[in-house]
């Protein structure tokens, strides 16, 4: 199978590395990834976060990555769109794009209902949904007849909206949460609108170790945060779940390269109708160096055994 | 000690020009600018031009610029502070100070020029006074509070304003920002002069952004020649302009023309420059007109950072 190679990052930083220190290591993770052959580079944008999601503005990052590089693609994973002005934000990404030589890919989402930045921007985040679908429509327009249309994206578990997205050309972005069957079945939705040409990304953690046990026991400090986040979503039933059942639900894929390789043979949206495999590969307290580490294990030799080329 | 900080300003025009190329173009004026030693470059925002004035994103290009010449400081005149969420802009900001080390200058209009852009943001013109003095009252509460991710208090040292009325100048040097002069049409005897003073009078430590039109050529009339097209297009969007000679529209707009000795003796007579200027303000030479080449802008540059600047008192 051939399929699209990126990464993502959260953009988090260990103890008090200096905001500026983060940013510039993350421009040069970009630079190193597209030497490596990698397609994509994609960040979240988080609000108000001290400590982990340190970058509120993505796309300032990302003008500072396209002057560094020349082919890797640049996205948002997501731009959380009801605490953006659509019109700005349609302004930001077309300079950001043209920037880029045409490199921009903008992924779009709603927010969470766990934390108050909704509160410090003056909005209800009650309303957060319908907000989302007001601003898509304005961004939309403002966007009309230019080429980055063609390269939206959504991550929404709503049927609507990926319908929608379908119809409309839009991606299908699946994050960390729910579990890869859950997201089988709203790539299923997706598909049954008909795009034209679908693009469903599967973001999967990969965290290579020297066995699954060892991967496993390295991430359980970093992701015991999110039991509660977890559970607060819905996507888990009770903080008391094993580590095991807790990566699981987080589509964290870890261990031994061939670990990596088999688990990701049975991820349903990857091996199912994924066409981009979007690699998480920075946890809490990952350095600079291991996550250049992971992203030459994965390109070098996990996404080959895929069947995936630089 | 330099007399002032060397910079210049763009309106980032490019008629009939694809956005890529002209942004190509911008950053390569930016990056001969810093090997030329300018100490920074700003740009102002406009939104939904085709033609003239090309940038609504200033910082989003900062970005970029942070990348290809990380020497320079880099500043706006202006932001069209209306149309932004100040939360948003505080953010952006944070990133972009952060990102380049402390060298951004924030400075803030109320969108006297931007007038047409209001209603598709939703917003009445005539409401942007207040609407500017709400939001930076927000974006400074919000670069001075502990909610802001990165936290950059900083910046609010660094922030500018520009306006056309002596009240506002006064209540803009008792907030500690800078005084932007010279970002349209305004008389330095006239206009200019009274506002620096009410501001100078309001402010403990005055700082002034002084942007004046620059352009030297071989003599006065090469400069004229050159700059005759670029006329014929300003006059349009200007009333006031009707029925004046080319001398007269140059004389109006502060354009200062001809060679290096004739700029240096017509900028040393401007009223409200040299003698406002200190080490904490900025000379911000306008090099770029609505028809001009990239060529010919980093030429100006050039004759500005190793001549005129020099001549006027500016050390690398």
């Amino acid at each position: 199978m051939t399929f699209h190679l990126g990464f993502l990052t959260h953009v988090h930083g260990e103890g008090r590395v200096p905001a500026g220190r983060l940013y510039r290591d993350l421009v040069e993770l970009f630079a190193a990834a597209e030497e490596l052959g990698y397609q994509s580079g994609w960040v979240a944008q988080h609000h108000f976060q001290p400590e982990h999601g340190r970058l509120p503005s993505p796309l300032v990052l990302l003008a500072a990555a396209a002057e560094r590089t020349r082919r890797i693609h640049l996205g948002t994973a997501v731009t959380v769109l009801p605490l953006e002005d659509p019109v700005r934000l349609a302004e930001d990404a077309i300079v950001l794009d043209a920037l880029s030589g045409g490199r921009l890919q903008l992924g779009l989402g709603s927010g969470t209902p766990v934390v108050d930045d909704f509160a410090v921007f003056g909005r209800d985040v009650g309303n957060r949904h319908a907000e989302y679908d007001r601003h898509l429509r304005t961004l939309t327009e403002a966007l009309t007849g230019h080429e980055l249309s063609e390269r939206l994206w959504e991550s929404s578990l709503r049927p609507q909206v990926l319908t929608d997205a379908a119809v409309s050309g839009r991606g299908l972005l699946l994050g960390v949460g729910p579990a890869d069957r859950v997201q089988a079945g709203l790539a299923a939705g997706y598909l049954d609108a008909g795009p034209r040409t679908p693009r469903i990304a599967a973001v999967r953690g990969i965290f290579p170790g020297s066995s699954r046990a060892a991967a496993a026991a390295q991430l359980e400090t970093d992701v015991a945060r999110y039991r509660s986040l977890h559970v607060r979503a819905g996507w888990a039933p009770h903080e008391d779940i094993s580590l095991t059942e807790l990566l699981r639900l987080m589509n964290v894929q870890h261990g031994t390269r061939e670990d990596i390789v088999e688990s990701l043979r049975a991820d349903p949206v990857f091996a199912g109708p994924g066409t981009h495999l979007i690699a998480a590969v920075q946890a809490e307290s990952s350095t600079l160096g291991q996550a250049l580490d992971r992203l030459e294990t994965i390109a070098t030799k996990i996404a080959p055994e895929l069947g995936w080329r630089p | 000690m330099s007399a002032f900080k060397l910079g210049f300003l763009t309106h980032v025009h490019g008629p009939g020009k694809d956005l890529r190329t002209v942004l190509r173009e911008l950053l390569t004026v930016f990056a001969e600018a810093e090997e030329l030693g300018f100490d920074g470059g700003w740009v102002a925002q406009h939104h939904f031009r085709t033609d003239y004035g090309r940038l609504p994103s200033p910082l989003v290009f900062f970005g970029a610029v942070a990348a290809r010449a990380p020497r320079l400081r880099l500043g706006t005149a202006v932001t069209v502070l209306p149309l932004e969420d100040p939360i948003r802009l505080a953010e952006d900001a944070a990133v972009l100070d952060a990102l380049t080390g402390g060298a951004l200058e924030l400075g803030f209009g109320t969108g006297g020029a931007n007038t047409d852009a209001f209603a598709r943001f939703g917003q009445d013109p005539a409401h942007r006074h207040r609407l500017h003095d709400d939001n930076l009252g927000t974006l400074r509460l919000a670069l001075g509070g502990s909610v802001l991710q990165p936290p950059t208090p900083a910046l609010g040292d660094r922030l500018w304003q520009a306006t056309s009325d002596v009240t506002r100048a006064a209540a803009i040097g008792r907030a500690g920002d800078g005084l932007l002069l010279g970002t349209a049409v305004h008389d330095p005897r006239k206009v200019q002069r009274p506002l620096a003073e009410a501001y100078a009078a309001a402010s403990v430590r005055p700082r002034f952004g002084i942007v004046r039109a620059v352009f030297p050529a071989k003599d006065r009339q090469a400069a004229q020649d050159d700059l005759a097209p670029a006329l014929e297009i300003h006059r349009r969007n200007f009333a006031e302009l009707t029925g004046l000679s080319p001398e007269e529209h140059l004389a109006r707009i502060n354009v200062h023309h001809g060679s290096t000795e004739e700029v240096v003796e017509s900028l040393h007579a401007d009223p409200a420059l040299l003698g406002l200027l200190n080490p904490d303000s900025w000379f911000l030479p306008v090099v770029q007109h609505e028809m001009s080449d990239v060529d010919a802008d980093i030429e100006r540059l050039r004759v500005i950072a190793t001549e005129i600047a020099p001549a006027l008192g500016w050390r690398r």
